[in-house]
């Protein structure tokens, strides 16, 4: 090994380790605070996430939106175009599938299921991507800021969804506020009747493979590159920087589209106003603990996957009742930006690719709890 | 008579040493002027006076009592009062309230705005002006911003008056206005102090001039004592003779046809005007004078990165289009992607080679091979091709933007300043390599405030001056140019 | 920094997965072999709410119910707030803990336990209200009418505006049937009576809009309201104080509620039909099926605010009196809605 890359490899082990240790000290302190006991707590969160093939099915379902919208951040983060919208585009994707499953006639006959499931992530994919691009062509055409245009979009999407759940989408009955629960034949195929895992899991394994190639191994995974860790460098060599970001947007958006429609297809199979779980936002950590790296995504979902499995186990068995989940999922996030600020301090003066994430981080950490 | 005395001060900065030993005295009842190109050293010189800079070395005294260095808030009190060239004013406060800023002591008490601004007002009715004090800055034209920093200024009170670079910003007929209250003030007994860069001015209002060159002082004498040539070559330095170098131009061969070419700036001023040339293959075109003149406009233009207002730019004998590199001016900005790793700095101009890809997709293989190629041919240390660019030194970082701009021969290679800020060896280097493109066929417009830079490698040269060629070697041409200001 | 960041992953991950390695082995064992009932097998009950059960209010009753089971079978209990996407992950974590029993406390809760009930068919699944069944899915309705439509008696006969009203948090179908037997009552006191039509103020838990939804129909004359506001109770009490006005508690007693106002409440006693329920899945002979339970059965009652006891005139009281004693005895029917 070369003497760079060893360095390199010593340096990220401790910073690893660090890290590490204070996310972990975190979750003591939250516990803590809830007055449980930390050993049987430790137990039931490990358990849920990871105590039988029940609960590796439950951390494996968290961990694919999960996976997915975080590949979408690292995809427009890398272009240097702060999408942080993920929640909106998730929704709205959403939104599209249920919607062009409405049309779909029930009883199947004409067309295979598999086409119509295909024709479903497909519309989950084009909401997702319009959404982004309507962000996108704001910032490259009116200068708006992506940060805020997303978050705005984000609040309309959810006001969307909540009107289509009990307006146009609302299931035949117009009892309760969901959209018609889809046919087992259109779900995602499902492993296990008794489990909840689904074929989402490898659509979004393969996804990450699909973003490292793209991102490392394609020319323009290559420029996108260049234009996020430089604009003045593509723009003097002749790239146009902002029809290139506003790809990378699209892509993004795509990305958490699907994601969206993964969840309507593999996991709830309805919307409901709770149709998104913060995924979008999640993906944000997720994207930045793997460092914006789409292979380290993979296990960076998986922890937060397994985090929120085992707090949920937590919260069944415990007095703490659910409150404890989204505590801790935010102070995982709160202390992960913590982190990340004072080792950026650290290495003040190579701080520059980090300080716009760390004021978005902080902004966006709130929309956790 | 007072005056203000600096004596040998020397300031570094880093790697740069901003001002070496320089002494100058300023007399009441004077405007003087401190002339010098950008990084001459104006500005921290400026800076050291109001206090917002320590000098490392050096003093300054008033009226022979020694200033205390490094703190403007005894600097303003001691009456040197520092006009800035970027104005700050609270845009959404309205004048009287931005007067008001400048007597503020602390935040405790209440706010009297007659008081406080009672001073300036007096002032502004000496110098016969009417402001909207009611009205929010805002509202105000550049010029009335100006006034109102300049009363806030003087309502401080004191005799030392410093304007820098007052005039960048106006409009002709303010300048004029401008230049009646610098000699106002100067009859009014006050030590004026005027930084500048432009001779015209200088020549209209000054009644002594000093000279700094890259930190160093290079001359003062009173105003009726210089003429623009000589302002011109204290502040540029002597212009050295072409050196004579070896035609490769083969007859009939074309190259880059630019005609009646025109481009604005960055803010919508014509920043290039009808400028036409020819730079023929094997040829390297030198493009001096002053920054700022619309040489990095034409640049942009040339190799693409600007469009053109009017005009045209070709090149001749090539159907298909030219393949064209570009050396920008500032490596770390425009040249370098710092948190890339060398290898993907080196396939900035890579990216189209047919070798290193398939289709859409990168050889990463190929590119390895091709890099490694790169870094043994243009000697760049580096560790490995994976370390990132930023920790390369600067010599090296701008070897990897030569090396990847003439790996492929180019049919027109543009370099802005390819050495400021290189040492002697890697200067060496660069030039050698400029020269060896050219050699080889390459038509070479290079953009260089370095005289020195120019006369070592170019074939031809001209100056640019307020977005027009002026012709011809020697300094006569950037001379006239000059004085037409 | 971007270089280091590859690594921060793998050290936590690290330590999850060798944490749950061990687990693993320690957890699965006792799983598997608890299977055949040789000792006596400790019933497990889970219950799913809407809200969370400090609400005093609907989801309080149920897990008062779920202690109930606690206490008088010895079983194991677990509560969960589950609402949405998170209703099915939450049912099927307990099947999958082999759970026997499964409630989910609201209409949302029938359709996902009769889907799941398919999976996993040695969990009951049972929601409060709702009409699907399945051999081991059903539902199980508290006759709430019946004491709503003698809340709007007491309204119709002691209204001075000659106006009653209601506010709800949305336009359930449950929620709607209670809301129609009240106004049944009103008219059953007073022919002439004016209805304001509800107010369904829309977010769950939101007090501000629901006093905001209450102080329009008390604007609109109304002097007696009743509520399905769940956890924004609170909201509909404040207006009713501040108009003068009085208000009737739902499903737990709210008459000690601080404001003062509340006159009666319409209550849910929880405990006799979640036990009955859990009996049932304990000796096996549960089968899918809607059950009611109403007055007859003790799940329902109508209780006056004895602090207020001046405001009801003696001969409203002996007619309530005799209204509950006919309902109880089937001799009234009640109207409700079938959903």
């Amino acid at each position: 090994m070369r003497p760079e890359t060893l360095r390199r490899f010593g340096k990220g082990c401790i910073s690893a380790l660090v890290s590490s240790g204070i996310l972990f000290a975190a979750l003591i302190v939250t516990l803590l605070a809830f007055g449980l006991p930390i050993v049987p707590s430790l137990h039931l969160i490990v358990d849920g996430a990871f105590g039988d093939r029940f609960g590796m099915s439950r951390t494996a379902v968290k961990m694919t939106p999960l996976l997915c919208t975080g590949l979408a951040m690292i995809v427009a983060w890398r272009a240097g175009i702060y999408n942080i919208g993920g929640e909106g585009q998730f929704i709205v994707g959403g939104i599209v599938g249920a919607w062009t499953a409405s049309f779909l006639p029930h009883d199947l006959q004409g067309i295979p299921a598999t086409l119509s499931l295909v024709l479903i992530l497909v519309a989950c994919v084009a909401g997702g991507s319009a959404w982004a691009w309507f962000a996108g062509w704001l910032y490259v055409r009116r200068g708006v800021a992506v940060v805020i245009s997303t978050i705005l979009l984000n609040f309309i999407a959810v006001q969307i969804l909540g009107w289509a759940v009990s307006g146009p989408l609302q299931e035949a009955k117009h009892q309760v506020p969901l959209t018609e629960q889809l046919p087992d034949a259109l779900m995602l195929p499902k492993f296990n009747r008794q489990m909840d895992l689904h074929a989402g899991v490898i659509i979004a394994l393969l996804l990450a493979v699909l973003v490292y190639v793209f991102l490392f191994l394609t020319k323009s995974g290559y420029r996108l590159r260049l234009i996020g860790d430089s604009p003045n460098v593509a723009r003097a060599n002749r790239m146009h920087v902002p029809r290139e970001q506003l790809k990378a947007m699209v892509l993004s958006g795509a990305l958490c589209g699907l994601a969206g429609g993964i969840e309507f297809t593999g996991m709830t199979g309805q919307l409901g106003l709770g149709f998104s779980q913060q995924w979008g936002f999640l993906g944000i950590p997720v994207a930045l603990l793997a460092g914006l790296h789409p292979l380290a995504a993979i296990p960076s979902a998986l922890y937060f996957g397994a985090l929120f499995a085992g707090s949920e186990n937590l919260a069944r068995f415990t007095e703490a009742g659910t409150t404890i989940v989204y505590v801790i999922q935010a102070v995982a996030v709160l202390a992960f930006v913590g982190t990340r600020s004072i080792a950026s301090r650290r290495d003040a003066g190579r701080v520059e690719d980090d300080s716009p994430t760390e004021t978005l981080v902080g902004a966006t950490a709130g929309g956790t709890s | 008579m007072s005056a203000l005395e600096i004596r040998s001060v020397s300031k570094r900065f880093g790697r740069v040493q901003a001002l070496s030993d320089v002494s100058v005295q300023f007399n009441s009842g004077e405007i003087h002027a401190v002339l010098g190109e950008n990084g001459a050293g104006k500005s921290t010189l400026v800076s050291i006076l109001a206090g917002f800079v320590t000098p490392d070395e050096g003093s300054i005294s008033l009226n022979g009592i020694r200033v205390p260095v490094g703190n403007p808030a005894e600097c303003r009190e001691l009456g040197i009062q520092l006009i800035h060239q970027h104005f700050t004013l609270v845009p959404q406060f309205s004048g009287e309230e931005n007067l008001a800023l400048g007597s503020f002591r602390g935040l405790a008490g209440t706010l009297d705005l007659d008081s406080s601004t009672r001073e300036a007002k007096t002032i502004a009715e000496r110098l016969g002006w009417s402001l909207r004090l009611k009205d929010r800055v805002a509202t105000y034209s550049v010029g009335e911003q100006q006034r109102l920093e300049i009363l806030r200024a003087l309502a401080l009170g004191g005799d030392v008056v410093i304007f820098d670079e007052p005039t960048a910003v106006l409009s002709p007929d303010e300048v004029t206005d401008l230049l009646g209250v610098l000699r106002r003030l100067r009859d009014e007994g006050k030590i004026v102090i005027l930084i500048a860069h432009k001779l015209s001015e200088v020549l209209a209002v000054a009644d002594r001039v000093t000279v700094l060159r890259k930190g160093v002082w290079v001359a003062s004498d009173i105003r009726d004592n210089v003429t623009s040539p000589m302002l011109a070559e204290w502040m540029v330095g002597e212009i050295p003779a072409l050196q004579e170098h070896p035609s490769y131009i083969s007859e009939g061969t074309q190259g880059l046809a630019v005609e009646k070419l025109s481009v604005k700036g960055a803010r919508g001023e014509v920043a290039v005007r009808s400028v036409s040339f020819n730079v023929l293959r094997g040829e390297v075109f030198g493009i001096g004078g002053v920054d700022g003149n619309g040489q990095l406009e034409l640049a942009e233009t040339l190799v693409g990165v600007r469009s053109a207002d009017s005009g045209t730019v070709r090149f001749g004998d090539t159907e298909s289009s030219p393949y064209i590199s570009y050396i920008p001016q500032d490596r770390q900005r425009d040249g370098l992607a710092m948190g890339m790793s060398v290898s993907d700095n080196l396939l900035v101009s890579g990216i189209d080679h047919p070798l290193l890809t398939s289709g859409p997709f990168l050889r990463p293989s190929a590119i390895h091979t091709w890099a490694n190629g790169l870094i043994k041919k243009f000697q760049i240390k580096v560790e490995s091709l994976e370390a990132r660019v930023s920790g390369l030194s600067g010599g090296n970082g701008q070897k990897v933007v030569v090396s990847r701009c003439l790996d492929r021969l180019p049919d027109l290679l543009v370099a802005v300043n390819p050495t400021r800020g290189l040492d002697l060896k890697a200067t060496q280097y660069v030039h050698e390599k400029i020269r060896e493109a050219a050699a080889l066929g390459t038509a070479v417009v290079l953009v260089s405030t370095d005289l020195d830079e120019l006369s070592a490698i170019c074939s031809r040269r001209v100056f640019m001056n307020r977005g027009e060629i002026m012709d011809g070697p020697g300094a006569e041409a950037l001379l006239g140019g000059s004085e037409a200001l | 920094m971007r270089s280091s960041m590859k690594l921060q992953y793998l050290i936590p991950l690290a330590l999850i997965l060798a944490g749950c390695g061990s687990k693993d082995q320690v957890a699965s064992t006792p799983d598997s072999t608890t299977a055949p009932s040789s000792a006596k097998k400790v019933l497990k009950v889970a219950l799913l709410t809407p809200g969370p059960v400090s609400d005093a209010g609907w989801s309080a009753l149920a897990y008062e119910g779920l202690q109930g089971i606690k206490q008088d079978l010895g079983a194991e209990v677990s509560q969960q707030e589950a609402t949405d996407a998170k209703i099915k992950d939450a049912m099927r974590t307990y099947a999958q803990k082999d759970y026997d029993l499964v409630f989910g406390h609201g209409f949302e809760y029938n359709k996902p336990g009769v889907e799941l009930a398919k999976d996993f068919p040695k969990t009951v699944f049972i929601s409060s209200s709702g009409g699907e069944t399945a051999p081991n899915a059903g539902a199980f309705r508290f006759y709430l009418e019946q004491s709503c439509y003698l809340a709007g008696y007491v309204a119709g006969k002691l209204s001075k505006t000659g106006a009653v009203g209601s506010v709800a948090v949305q336009n359930y179908p449950s929620i709607v049937s209670t809301l129609k037997a009240y106004e049944a009552g009103a008219r059953a006191a007073n022919p002439k009576i004016k209805i304001i039509p509800t107010s369904y103020f829309g977010t769950e838990g939101d007090v501000a809009k629901a006093k905001q939804a209450t102080e329009s129909v008390l604007g609109q004359g109304a002097d007696f309201v009743i509520h399905q506001a769940n956890a924004a109770a609170q909201g509909v009490f404040e207006a009713c104080k501040e108009k003068h006005a009085f208000a009737f508690g739902t499903n737990a007693n709210q008459n000690d509620n601080p404001s003062g106002i509340v006159i009666a409440s319409a209550v849910i006693v929880a405990k006799p039909a979640f036990l009955e329920l859990a009996k049932k899945v304990q000796d096996g002979t549960y089968k899918g099926e809607v059950s009611l339970f109403g007055m007859d059965k003790g799940a329902i009652d109508f209780v006056f605010n004895p602090k207020l006891s001046t405001q009801v005139p003696a001969d409203v009281q002996k007619a309530v009196d005799d209204l509950k004693a006919k309902i109880k005895s089937g001799a009234l029917v009640v109207p409700k809605d079938n959903f």
